[in-house]
């Protein structure tokens, strides 16, 4: 009986682009056979071709089967939000104070 | 401020906030990287699991802060919560990190926030530059703001305040698919604004008016999600959380004679 690889995983391979400015810059140029010469599946190069919101489908289903990486999946979050909508601390106050006898 | 180890050396704690860029993978900078690896503690929040990975792989320790975040929780006591974290550490003598996907203060107020309280408190705290979606928008649409002008504010604060809009700038509204929402996911109530804020934008430039809804890849070698559509064509799709709209600009400015005069400019 022979043992089956497991699949690579695209997120190791996206963390190896990180540390190896030549296989970047490799990568860049031709992603296609990059993934392949890796050992990515047809199914991993095919979403890298495809685009941002495929990729991040294939990283999720990834890393939701590994019980310590599982947690890095997490929903995008804001990191701003404008003033309250209800405030508008620069309208001026044409209204005279009740104190005002002037 | 600060803490006597055990050694008897007194630690003066620090701040330095930096990003990952859009894409952690090629964008992060050599000295965000460094500040990361050198830190006592790291916090970061970031928008995808890549990201995440880099940041733990070169800080084992590194804390997320996507906790702090909750469905229907007011991002304003998350965003409180943030620079209470943050700038706890440092007070208490650590050399922390703070890290931020994109640029750490472009749409992104906790990490001005925190260096502000690092600083009262006699603290060194500063934030390196870094890669932001606008960037990244710039780049992947072909835009250049010196051509006729840059317009960009956060959709919420737009479709509130109406502030005025110059037809011939390039109008950026980050977040656009969190329009209205305090909390920390978007709900369906997201795609009717939505298409209120698209019904607000016709009036101002007609119907014909073509408009991209933009997403930045967080991958290298992966595609952004670029969709054009007219304003009133009804082709727009609803954005997704990360989504930028962005609506370029028309033609110049036309010329005031008399300031081509007193800039000496005739006949050149």
């Amino acid at each position: 009986m022979t043992a089956v690889a497991p699949e690579p995983r695209l997120s190791d391979f996206y963390l190896r682009l990180a540390d190896d400015p030549s296989l970047l810059e490799q990568y860049e140029r031709d992603p296609e056979a990059a993934l392949a010469a890796a050992g990515m599946t047809d199914a991993q190069i095919d979403a890298v071709l495809d685009g941002s919101d495929a990729v991040r489908s294939v990283l999720e289903a990834e890393l939701a089967g590994e019980p310590g990486l599982r947690r890095l999946v997490t929903e995008p979050r804001m990191m701003t939000m404008g003033p309250p909508e209800d405030e508008d601390e620069d309208e001026p106050d044409d209204e005279p104070d009740d104190d005002d006898d002037s | 401020m600060s803490e006597r180890p055990a050694g008897g050396e007194r630690r003066r704690g620090s701040l330095t906030v930096v990003g990952t860029g859009i894409d952690a993978v090629s964008q992060l900078t050599p000295a965000a990287r460094g500040t990361i690896e050198g830190a006592d503690e790291v916090f970061y929040l970031l928008a995808d699991p890549v990201a995440a990975r880099r940041i733990e792989a070169l800080k084992p320790t590194a804390t997320s802060l996507d906790h702090l975040y909750g469905p229907t929780k007011e991002r304003r006591e998350t965003y409180a919560e943030l620079v209470e974290t943050i700038a706890a550490a440092a007070l208490r003598g650590a050399r922390v990190c703070a890290v931020f996907y994109g640029h750490p203060g472009v749409f992104a107020r906790s990490g001005h926030e925190a260096i502000e309280r690092v600083r009262a408190a006699g603290l060194p705290a500063r934030m390196l530059p870094a890669v932001s979606a606008l960037d990244c928008l710039i780049a992947d649409l072909g835009l250049d703001p010196a051509t006729s002008g840059l317009q960009t504010y956060e959709a919420t604060y737009f479709f509130v305040r109406r502030p005025p809009v110059d037809p011939h700038a390039i109008l950026v509204l980050l977040q656009v698919g969190m329009l209205g929402e305090r909390g920390g996911a978007a709900t369906e109530s997201v795609a009717p604004r939505f298409r209120l804020l698209l019904d607000r934008l016709v009036e101002q430039y007609g119907a014909d008016r073509q408009a991209v809804l933009y997403e930045a890849s967080p991958y290298p070698g992966a595609a952004p999600a670029v969709d054009r559509f007219a304003l009133g064509g009804g082709g727009a799709r609803s954005p997704s959380v990360m989504a930028t709209l962005c609506v370029p600009g028309e033609r110049w400015h036309p010329v005031d004679p008399e300031a081509r005069r007193a800039l000496e400019l005739n006949g050149r």
